[in-house]
């Protein structure tokens, strides 16, 4: 139990309100938390949840018109002292004092959330000397130790570097040493490793994780990812529209969740073997439209009417620390928090994987030493100075009906792969090929040379689903334009026949066909992404390559994206081929997978075999970066130096070798070719056969059993 | 920040009427809360009027000229005026009396109240074409008696009417804004559309002739090139001539904001998706591009009309742009080059208020259809 | 840097070729030339030409040859030389007339633009950091008119008032009794006191318009992560804003600042008109109207190569300010 000698930051009952047009935005809604010293408390929840809004109402750094309508924030740098920071005007003197000092804070881009005009050095200095009355020299030597604490290879040089001529992770690691050189008491993270690849994120994690035991400070942390909440976290927060929901240590929130929220989001984290993933249903409702009563019922299984939407929870203690804000924990409830009898049904024999072997069936489209290369110009005449080789001799085959994982850290060459396969770019050498009815068949296609009637055809059984719910769909063409166009100018439909098939494919990715008429700003990010899945439906295609499509959603709306890729792909007998950053995705959509880097493949395997049993150094290091949203299940990590290498100038040998912990000599010299190492598993890696690699840790599936119903 | 991109899709979705919203009804929308763009469009939109009924709305021919009457100093309109003799408001201008300035050695005139002149709305006068159909002689405005003077804005050196001159000069004074960004519109949508499209080679090509154009000063060079145009060209082509020359310098900017546009749209995911769907490139231009920066071409049409308009007044004010005959508010201006002429008729100068009350309403209006142009984002 | 300024400097070279061939185009572009000039006045005077006299004429101005050959001997003698060919008009050689003009159209550009710095810098600030406040408001509306007004309007209304409310002359750089003067302190002195009011007519449009721009730049900038970085280093508030959103608002006002010199230089032609100043303006517009072609044509090269000149200074200016640039 904490004492309050402990406590280091109190919040109480804080309100935010953001006044609009529209009325008054309550994005925090009367937060209770308390942080101790030395702990790490993590704040979970969606977007538009009020977590990075009440982070920055500690340092009253929230951006305008948003303000704190109510409840204070002790602060006690010294467990003599207290200090309510919601009290201190903004820019007064001590709440400066306090801000950067005793408190520091971190942001998710590193990249915006650092002046490109000044160097690294001027900019992490100048706090010191903001706080401290020390002589230059002294502030850089502080600089330089700080930047060495956080890992940064020659922290001398980088003092004097530009932000904008270092990688992702390595401004994410300025931006901490910056944070931390004035040895804050406290340090407020908001979601500090989502925009980093995965591998990246591992890294800063593990190194904020020592760094906060070294040097005993409090760790305030936003995040969305409950995987990032068990990595790190020793406390959660849930958040839901404003108001924390569940809270207690993190075994206690994430072995035994008690609010539905905090079981449904567990759930619908997508992981392998799983059939069906619980998605919450809906959307999380924007902050005009509160609901009344709990705030969860309209989305939530076991709301009662009359109960749930009249009553307003309260937080009820549960034991020790764990709290809930459920009306099913009041005594004598009537609610109970009981399986329905729909989640019995989730195991629907079409989305079972097929028991047919992925390498038995017809191949749909054949890959062929691919290579796409893009000029380099620089200079007044536009000089051709080297080539970057976003895709670097590519072979591989697609199955009818299968789902072919793709993943690889940004800038291995995922997008412009399957850009290529979409024909948006041209090839610069080897071939494609396109068989429409299967192999066996003999009708092909080259997407690069197609005759006239295959010029028609070949876009329409090849379709693609963006990444960008907002910038894929026109701003200014409604949701019936949207969707028909491909069907118009193919003249596959017009009129009423058009807003016929348009209502068809509306009901079938489940939008209302009531939304025909209505334009995309209309929508959320989710529904904005079934009419994106609507529009490749639309001509019925054979092969769907979909890039990164859940990347852009909430957790739970991710599963009801990739619940209904799995029904449609059952429904119309589609392929896919789906491009993610994300291991636990790909995991739970692919039958194969297959890693990229550099432009090339490294591996490629059934979905089983490369998780369990991986044979190329970089699969193992991704595997050993995904994050288990359970807390015992710590892997041993794989530290992956450096980033992706440039395409432009990839090392000689195994692009992979100046990252590889098994690296030799031969490595350096001589490119690995992809070989089969099993008649369905192929690994570019001259070791394969020596080299035992750990396979992903097991993840999710042993929380669901875990979770009781009612106390 | 996500707190607000989510209230305005809300916000959209629970009124049927907002979620089934185009893009122009959103536009309108944003513009409508813009208070000073509202009131500059509504400048805008009378001014355009006077161009349509300059005839009508200008008490007399804007040649009509009087001996009797130079530089005669502008009279007050009194309208509410209860005439007992005629039981009704009739409104009436004093006349003027002849003072002699010995000092100066020169006439001067001066109103005098004890003359009344009645005016009336709605009176017959000079006879025109009324938009170049209906031959008529009505008048919004003028002296019951046609011989008496009525100089609301006073009159010039010769006796014209300022008031009426500022009206007429208007038609010329706009429409050359107009026409003249209309022929820089056409040649910045080409060029900078060439340039988006092709890119590499034509692209550069473009570039460096638009920077080699924007850092010339356009002053000196629109001088030499309307100092070229012989004193016998008639005065339509020179109108003409006038507007190719401040085109000369006027389409770059449109290229620009064009080309910009262009590139920026060309790596849109929606514009991709078009290709997927089959689009043919015209298709794609015309369906799926122009629409979204139609709006932003407005907003910048609109910001450099009053470009031109300063520069076609600096011009003319020079005697090298328009010349008379015709009449605009620069070629008004030219009589108010110096300073004797201002001291004696400082209302010469009046032209001058319309330029900057046309400038500004233009301003104005720009000004908000920019900010509204793009209503997507908050 | 070094480099980057180099490759600036060979850049400009192909734009001076291109804007000596526009002077010059330029300057031959009105029907007839000098001596056709000189003959019909010569006609009105009663004096008959004959055409073998006009021929001589020409071939002793150097117009009998043709346009290209006038033009490669006129650009040579500049690159040699320094001469820039002789006013028909004046009878002078060119040089004699320009330079001292170019100063002082150099010199009020140069003080407008510092004026409208001086001005519109703490306005715009003002403007952005209390926004929707009386004072923006204000600002603001006086913004929209600064930019409305033609500049020669505004010299003419200046003209007016202090003819009319305070008696004096405005037009001139200088006191009648130093027009011709060699130069001097007192000259000089009387320069400066002349200076202000061209420069407030020439600086006002620019001034109104960067209050605008600077005011939006602010405002995008003041919004950006890294200003709440700065914020929670715990920097005061001045010191903050100063350091990182005025900085980076500042550097499109930088690219910008060639856009408005060139105005500057380009507006001065009216105003010097208007205000009858010693400057270019009104011996340009004589030039070209007499068909004094050399001169013409310095003046209009010689304007624009003022401007590409601020154009270079305020690229390496942009260049030194954001290192963004220095990098590429």
């Amino acid at each position: 139990m904490v004492t309050s000698a402990d406590t280091l930051l109190d919040i109480r009952n804080l309100h935010v309100q953001f006044p609009t047009d529209h009325g008054v935005v309550k994005a925090v809604d009367g937060v209770d938390l308390m942080i101790a010293r030395g702990r790490t408390v993590c704040v979970v929840g969606e977007s538009g949840c009020g977590k990075s809004v009440t982070a920055r109402a500690i340092l009253q750094v929230i951006d305008a018109p948003g303000r704190i309508t109510a409840g204070s924030l002790f602060f006690s740098a010294s467990p003599e002292t207290r200090v309510d920071l919601a009290a201190l005007p903004p820019r007064g003197r001590q709440l400066r004092s306090i801000r950067g000092r005793e408190i520091a804070m971190i942001y998710q881009e590193p990249m915006s959330s650092l002046s490109p005009l000044y160097t690294i050095g001027n900019q992490i200095s100048e706090a010191i000397r903001w706080h401290s009355p020390v002589s230059q020299q002294e502030a850089r030597q502080r600089t330089i130790a700080a930047l060495e604490q956080v890992g940064i290879p020659q922290p001398q040089e980088l003092f004097d570097r530009y932000p904008f001529t270092l990688s992702g992770g390595m401004r994410q690691r300025a931006m901490i040493a910056m944070a931390l050189v004035c040895s804050p008491k406290l340090l407020i993270a908001d979601e500090p490793t989502t925009a980093l690849d995965v591998t990246t994120q591992a890294n800063i994690l593990d190194l904020l994780r020592k760094l906060q035991a070294e040097l005993q400070m409090s760790l305030l942390w936003i995040t969305h990812d409950l995987g990032v909440v068990a990595e790190i976290a020793h406390e959660v927060a849930v958040m839901y529209l404003g108001k924390i929901v569940e809270q207690g240590t993190v075994e206690q929130v994430l072995h035994s969740p008690n609010h539905p929220y905090t079981r449904a989001l567990l759930r619908s984290i997508p992981r392998r073997g799983a059939g069906r993933l619980a998605a919450i249903r809906g959307n999380v409702p924007s902050p005009q439209q509160r609901p009344g009563g709990c705030l969860f019922h309209t989305r939530c299984d076991f709301a009662s009417t009359g109960l749930c939407d009249r009553v307003e929870p309260a937080m009820i203690q549960l034991e020790d620390g764990h709290s809930v804000r459920c009306l099913a924990y009041v005594p004598h409830s009537p609610l109970r928090l009981e399986q329905p009898p729909a989640e019995a049904a989730a195991t629907d024999p079409h989305l079972a994987f097929s028991d047919l072997p992925a390498e038995g069936r017809p191949v749909l489209l054949a890959v062929e030493q691919l290579k796409v290369h893009f000029p380099i110009q620089r200079g007044f005449f536009n000089r051709t100075t080297g080539h970057v080789r976003a895709v670097d001799g590519v072979s591989f085959q697609i199955y009818a009906g299968e789902t072919l994982g793709l993943v690889g850290e940004s800038g291995c060459g995922k997008t412009t792969l399957g850009h290529t396969l979409m024909r948006l770019y041209a090839p610069t050498a080897g071939e494609i090929r396109y068989y429409p009815r299967g192999k066996a068949d003999g009708d092909t296609m080259n997407p690069a040379h197609l005759n006239k009637r295959q010029r028609k055809q070949y876009p329409r059984e090849l379709r693609m689903i963006f990444q960008d719910p907002y910038g894929s769909l026109n701003p200014r063409l409604s949701i019936l334009e949207i969707i028909g166009e491909v069907l118009k100018v193919n003249n596959l439909a017009q009129g009423r026949e058009l807003e016929r098939r348009v209502r068809e494919l509306m009901a079938k990715v489940g939008l209302s066909p009531d939304y025909l008429h209505r334009y995309p700003h209309a929508f959320s990010g989710g529904q904005r992404q079934r009419i994106g899945i609507a529009r490749a439906l639309a001509p019925r295609p054979a092969l769907i390559v979909a890039d990164e499509p859940v990347s852009a959603l909430d957790v739970s709306v991710q599963a009801q994206i990739l619940n209904l890729l799995k029904e449609l792909q059952s429904e119309f007998s589609l392929t896919y081929l789906f491009i993610s950053h994300d291991l636990n995705v790909v995991s739970h959509i692919s039958d194969r997978v297959m890693v990229m880097y550099v432009g090339r493949i490294v591996e490629l395997a059934p979905t089983q075999t490369l998780f369990q049993r991986p044979q190329h150094p970089y699969t193992e290091a991704l595997l050993s970066a995904v994050l288990s949203p359970d807390p015992s299940v710590r892997p041993p990590r794989i530290q992956l130096e450096g980033g992706v290498a440039d395409p432009a100038n990839p090392p000689a040998g195994c692009a992979f070798h100046p990252r590889c912990r098994y690296a030799q000599d031969r490595c350096r010299h001589e490119t690995p070719a992809l070989r089969p190492v099993t008649s369905v598993h192929w690994v570019a890696c001259h070791f394969a056969e020596e080299l035992t690699l750990h396979p992903m840790a097991l993840a999710v599936s042993t929380l669901q059993t875990q979770e009781s119903d009612r106390p | 920040m996500q707190i607000h991109n989510s209230s305005t899709a809300g916000e959209a979705i629970d009124s049927a009427e907002g979620a089934r919203a185009g893009q122009w009804w959103l536009v309108w929308r944003k513009f409508r809360r813009h208070r000073l763009a509202m009131i500059g469009g509504f400048f805008t939109v009378v001014l355009y009027l006077v161009v349509f009924f300059a005839e009508f709305l200008a008490p007399f021919s804007p040649d009509r000229y009087s001996a009797e009457y130079t530089y005669a100093p502008p009279q007050s309109l009194h309208l509410l005026h209860w005439d007992s003799s005629q039981g009704w408001f009739s409104p009436y201008v004093n006349g003027y009396k002849i003072e002699v300035n010995y000092e100066q050695g020169r006439r001067l005139f001066v109103v005098d109240p004890e003359k009344r002149h009645p005016v009336g709305f709605w009176v017959q006068g000079d006879s025109y074409r009324l938009l170049g159909v209906w031959q008529t002689d009505l008048h919004l405005i003028g002296p019951l008696d046609p011989a008496a003077p009525m100089y609301l804005l006073g009159a010039d050196r010769l006796g014209r009417d300022v008031l009426s001159r500022t009206i007429y000069g208007t038609r010329v004074s706009m429409s050359i804004g107009l026409v003249g960004v209309g022929l820089s519109l056409f040649l910045g949508i080409l060029l900078g559309g060439l340039s988006g499209y092709f890119a590499g080679w034509t692209d550069n090509l473009i570039q460096r002739v638009i920077e080699f154009l924007q850092s010339i000063p356009s002053i000196p060079l629109w001088i030499g090139l309307a100092v070229a145009i012989p004193a016998e060209v008639p005065p339509v082509q020179v109108y003409f001539l006038i507007t190719v020359i401040l085109s000369v310098v006027g389409w770059t900017g449109l290229a620009r904001v064009v080309r910009g546009r262009f590139f920026a749209l060309r790596t849109e995911d929606f514009v991709k998706a078009a290709r997927l769907d089959g689009c043919s490139t015209l298709r794609i231009l015309f369906r799926h591009m122009v629409p979204s920066f139609m709006s932003h071409i407005i907003a910048v049409v609109t910001l450099a009309i009053p470009g031109m308009i300063l520069a076609e007044t600096s011009l003319s004010f020079l005697g090298i742009g328009l010349r008379p005959p015709t009449v605009s508010w620069g070629v008004l201006l030219q009589e108010a080059q110096n300073i004797r002429s201002i001291s004696t008729a400082p209302w010469l100068l009046l032209p001058g208020l319309a330029v900057v009350i046309a400038v500004l309403a233009l301003n104005f209006l720009g000004d908000g259809l920019r900010d509204a142009a793009d209503p997507y984002t908050v | 840097m070094v480099r980057y300024i180099v490759k600036r400097l060979l850049l400009m070279v192909p734009t001076l070729v291109a804007i000596s061939i526009v002077s010059f185009t330029i300057i031959n572009l009105p029907p007839g030339d000098f001596v056709d000039r000189i003959v019909a006045q010569r006609l009105t005077a009663g004096e008959a030409v004959t055409a073998q006299e006009a021929a001589d004429l020409r071939a002793f101005y150097g117009l009998d040859r043709s346009v290209g050959e006038q033009y490669v001997v006129w650009v040579s003698n500049i690159f040699v030389r320094g001469d820039f060919g002789r006013s028909f008009r004046w009878d002078l050689p060119v040089r004699d007339l320009v330079w001292e003009r170019m100063a002082l159209t150099l010199l009020l550009s140069v003080s407008s633009l510092l004026f409208i710095w001086v001005v519109a810098i703490p306005i715009g600030i003002f403007s952005a950091v209390r926004r929707y406040s009386l004072g923006d408001y204000i600002a603001t509306f006086l913004g929209f008119v600064g930019v409305s007004i033609p500049n020669f309007l505004l010299a003419l209304v200046l003209m007016f008032i202090s003819f009319r409310y305070f008696g004096q002359s405005v037009g001139g750089l200088f006191s009648p009794q130093y027009i011709n003067a060699p130069w001097s302190l007192a000259k000089i002195l009387d320069l400066l006191g002349h200076l202000w009011i061209p420069m407030i007519v020439l600086g006002t449009a620019g001034t109104a318009s960067l209050v605008r721009t600077l005011r939006a730049n602010l405002l995008d900038e003041l919004s950006r992560p890294y200003v709440t970085t700065a914020r929670t280093k715990g920097l005061p508030e001045s010191w903050l804003i100063v350091k990182y959103p005025l900085r980076h608002a500042l550097n499109p006002f930088v690219s910008d600042l060639n856009g408005i010199f060139v105005d500057l230089v380009s507006g001065s032609t009216i105003v010097a008109v208007v205000l009858s100043l010693q400057t270019t303006g009104p011996l340009l517009l004589d030039a070209l109207r007499s068909e004094d072609m050399f001169l013409a044509g310095s003046f209009i090269m010689l304007m624009s190569m003022l401007a590409v000149v601020g154009t270079l200074f305020s690229d390496i200016l942009l260049a030194w300010l954001d290192p963004r640039i220095r990098y590429r």
